[in-house]
């Protein structure tokens, strides 16, 4: 990005144009969603309120973005990079709950998978919501202080008996700091 | 009662029933840490889609179903990986992963 170019980016972010860059959102508080240990909070030194504190740093894209602003909101969203997102997604989320409670594991045999394909059911929800947030596939959902949520969808083949049949689904996230996604709901099908 | 685990409402509140939850439902403790004394639990439907997730008191909520999770696996979840979050119930205590109780007389969770 030139400098003309940022400055563009940085004007049309901040004015609510639509823009095709990557941007950044910056509050004066040093507090943030992942500080705040995922429930946000006023921050009184900065005078800054909990949900500004809950969308501070985090990355969307231009034209893809919270829209969350208030009365002297002092927020900017500034052109930034991304190339690649960090998820938190624990396995055992796969393991211990997609694969074992019983309404989602039904909800998997129905689409063909078994305690066995836990592996690959993981890889393939990491690589879809990665993929999904950095082609700018995804839907902004609610927003509080536990922040920004927003939904992925993707086509899942099916396995085993289900092998040659395709599935809508879609994993709910939360949009945490410097591009990290935190996987809240990993997978339903549609 | 910890992470993962399946539980069942044991209460009618109002607060839970706008969101569909009625007492007997059973859910997933889906969030691996307590606030302000509460889980979040989700429920879902017989085809996997979920109807409500929301905070319960854990004194709203019994067992149902252990899922067996290991500390390091609670540990992995717990905001910033802090073992002194609150995530389990014990006999009537909350305990974090040191063993630290939170609550001094055994089912009164303010106290
Ligand atoms: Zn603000």
């Amino acid at each position: 990005m030139n400098i003309l170019e940022l400055i563009g980016n940085f004007l049309k972010l901040n004015l609510g144009i639509p823009c095709d860059c990557w941007a950044i959102r910056r509050s004066r508080s040093k507090k943030n969603i992942e500080t705040c240990k995922g429930e946000a909070t006023y921050d009184e030194a900065t005078n800054t309120c909990a949900h500004c504190v809950a969308l501070n740093q985090t990355i969307f894209k231009g034209n893809n973005l919270p829209m969350f602003k208030h009365f002297r909101c002092k927020c900017l969203w500034i052109p930034t990079q991304l190339n690649n997102v960090i998820l938190d997604f624990p396995q055992d989320k796969i393991t211990k709950y997609l694969l074992y409670e019983p309404n989602k594991f039904a909800m998997m045999r129905s689409m063909g998978y078994n305690k066995e394909n836990a592996n690959e059911i993981y890889e393939k929800i990491s690589k879809e919501v990665s993929k999904g947030f950095l082609n700018n596939q995804y839907q902004l959902k609610s927003f509080n202080n536990h922040g920004q949520h927003i939904q992925i969808n993707f086509i899942l083949d099916g396995k085993n008996e289900h092998s040659h049949e395709l599935f809508n689904c879609h994993t709910g996230c939360v949009v945490w700091p410097n591009g990290k996604i935190k996987i809240a709901t990993p997978l339903i099908k549609d | 009662m910890k992470w993962l685990d399946q539980v069942r409402v044991t209460v009618s509140k109002k607060k839970y029933e706008k969101e569909g939850v009625f007492k007997g439902a059973i859910g997933t403790i889906i969030l691996s840490e307590i606030r302000y004394n509460q889980f979040e639990v989700v429920f879902s439907n017989p085809d996997g889609s979920d109807y409500a997730e929301i905070e319960i008191n854990v004194s709203d909520l019994e067992l149902v179903k252990d899922n067996g999770l290991s500390d390091q696996s609670i540990l992995q979840d717990l905001p910033k990986h802090d073992p002194h979050w609150w995530c389990k119930v014990e006999d009537g205590y909350i305990l974090n992963l040191l063993g630290e109780k939170k609550n001094k007389i055994p089912y009164d969770y303010n106290s």
